[in-house]
């Protein structure tokens, strides 16, 4: 999996390319933890990530709970077999995709 | 029982840490067989420069090099020979056969310095095999003593090095040996020592540490299999329901590793009542295990207060949120089955649809509302769903380890695999539906390591409990 991080003035955008699951999560969420300090707009490029494990969706989920507390967190072009899984674990209710 | 058998397992473990000296005693047999050889090597090689200076190659003196070489190979003989009939299997050969081949060494050296100083290098090169500073070092010391004495012997019994008979010009003095002979050698003979001596140390640290990395991973090896006949025990038996006409139920699973985070449960909510669990913890091994042991005894406890599953799953939820669990989560689908008709209750803690068959028709996904996985933010709530199950029907939860099973292309067996499969076996009974969609999803994955635990409870409705 690739990580492509953007910084802009409090806005940071990350790209994820390939698969992310329990092999990559952990690299992505080294990442998420080095970059979110005052932050305070996260995105998440999906547009090219093919697939999310369960953990995967520990780190968004960990990642979604710090950044309510700092700003918001936004995940875009989310593919439909991405957002499938997203539907079926209920992580629609908690994440916001546009 | 097996528990048992495996405590007994651990404490063999624990003797264990008695093994590293069985370990250098491995490695001292495996020194001493070749050592032989190479002493048998060396008998070969002196052999054969006696036969040259024999024929006028070389100019030691016949009487002294015939000595030393009957010597020799008597000696040499005579310790490969013990070594070879012990097996190699006695603490006192690495001495015999060490000093021996020192002393025969010095010996040659003694009858041609100049072309054999590297001899003086090889019993502490092969003394480093042991990986035993304590013996290289004494090999050292024996190796100055018998070669210092060896060069003050050539003046007058070998061939003293020729350069340094025509440097003198004329008779050498022991002193002109010990310095132009011996000592560039000696020099040369300690840079070797040194790096032997290392080489001691370290191979003799590194089997040390080795051998610590074996114990420590036979004895995890030995608490996870533990482990898993604790999590295996933990599972409900469908042979200890009460006996049952009316239905079928039937449970597999199959842990990737030992210990794993998939889930069933079921039970009788009273007389009538059965509920039943399928849960997927996020995450593998031990840690998913601990968090299935939690998730599984939280919600058998609170189906037992009864109420709804969605009630009963905010409950769970809420419980596991409070025990701040570093982000991990359990998708769980709760259904509680009403056996005297049928009507199932179910909610869905962002688990996988239960596949639904109605008997005549096919196995088709029940695409019922979904909550949050439990664990993930406390307050969630979630929905009940009815199913109505007729006699003759077939309800069928499983975990993403079956959809997601994989073959060698990575190619998933996907939702759709499944339903076909569950409906080329539609009207087989729940443990042979189970048995057959595994049977597909090993055909499928083709020997393709198994990734997820596969987890699959079927309920077939046979008839309604009367009232």
């Amino acid at each position: 999996m690739e990580i492509i991080k953007k910084e802009d003035a409090g806005k940071i955008t990350i790209a994820l390319e390939g698969r992310l699951d329990s092999t990559t999560a952990p690299e992505l969420e080294n990442e998420v933890e080095a970059s979110i300090a005052g932050v305070n707009e996260l995105v998440f490029d999906f547009d090219k990530l093919e697939y999310v494990s369960s953990a995967g969706l520990r780190v968004l989920l960990s990642a979604q709970k710090k950044m309510n507390e700092q700003g918001t967190m936004t995940l875009i072009n989310v593919s439909d077999e991405i957002m499938g899984i997203f539907e079926i674990t209920g992580f629609v209710d908690i994440l916001n995709i546009q | 029982m097996i528990i048992n058998d495996l405590k007994a397992k651990v404490e063999s473990g624990v003797k264990q840490v008695f093994i590293t000296d069985e370990v250098f005693w491995k490695n001292e047999i495996d020194a001493n067989m070749l050592l032989a050889r190479l002493m048998l090597f060396s008998a070969v090689a002196l052999v054969a420069a006696n036969t040259l200076n024999y024929i006028g190659i070389y100019h030691i003196p016949p009487r002294f090099f015939n000595a030393i070489t009957i010597h020799g190979l008597l000696e040499i003989l005579v310790s490969a020979v013990l070594c070879f009939i012990y097996n190699g299997q006695k603490r006192w050969l690495k001495w015999l056969m060490l000093i021996v081949l020192t002393l025969t060494y010095a010996r040659v050296y003694a009858a041609t310095p100049s072309r054999t100083a590297i001899l003086m290098v090889i019993p502490v090169l092969i003394s480093c095999r042991y990986y035993s500073r304590t013996l290289t070092e004494i090999v050292s010391v024996v190796t100055t003593i018998a070669f210092f004495l060896a060069t003050i012997l050539s003046k007058y019994l070998g061939s003293a090095d020729i350069d340094d008979i025509y440097a003198v010009g004329g008779e050498l003095s022991v002193k002109t040996i010990l310095f132009r002979s011996f000592l560039p050698s000696y020099v040369l003979f300690w840079i070797a020592t040194i790096a032997a001596f290392n080489i001691a140390h370290k191979g003799r640290k590194m089997i040390l540490e080795q051998d610590e990395i074996s114990r420590n991973k036979s004895r995890v090896d030995t608490e996870l299999s533990m482990a898993k006949q604790i999590q295996k025990r933990a599972l409900p038996d469908v042979s200890d329901l009460p006996e049952h006409d009316e239905y079928e139920l039937s449970a597999f699973i199959s842990t990737a590793k030992e210990v794993g985070g998939d889930f069933y449960d079921f039970m009788y909510v009273d007389p009538t009542h059965l509920a039943i669990v399928i849960a997927d913890v996020s995450g593998k091994s031990v840690p998913a295990a601990l968090y299935m042991m939690i998730s599984k005894i939280l919600i058998s406890n609170r189906i037992m207060l009864g109420g709804k599953p969605s009630e009963i799953l905010a409950d769970v939820n809420n419980q596991l949120c409070e025990k701040h669990l570093d982000n991990m989560f359990v998708t769980v689908w709760l259904g509680i089955i009403d056996l005297t008709n049928g009507h199932v209750i179910t909610a869905n803690a962002g688990h996988e649809y239960p596949a639904i068959y109605h008997k005549g028709s096919e196995f088709e996904l029940f695409k019922d509302k979904h909550g949050l996985v439990l664990g993930g933010y406390s307050g969630m709530k979630y929905v009940d769903c009815e199913i109505d199950l007729a006699e003759g029907d077939t309800l069928f939860v499983y975990t993403d380890g079956v959809t997601e099973a994989h073959n060698k292309e990575n190619v998933l067996f996907s939702t759709s695999r499944m339903l076909d499969s569950l409906n080329s076996h539609k009207d087989c009974l729940p443990d042979e539906l189970t048995s057959k969609v595994h049977e597909d999803i090993d055909l499928y994955s083709n020997g393709k390591e198994q990734f997820d635990d596969i987890t699959m409870v079927a309920f077939r409705m046979k008839k309604y409990i009367l009232q």
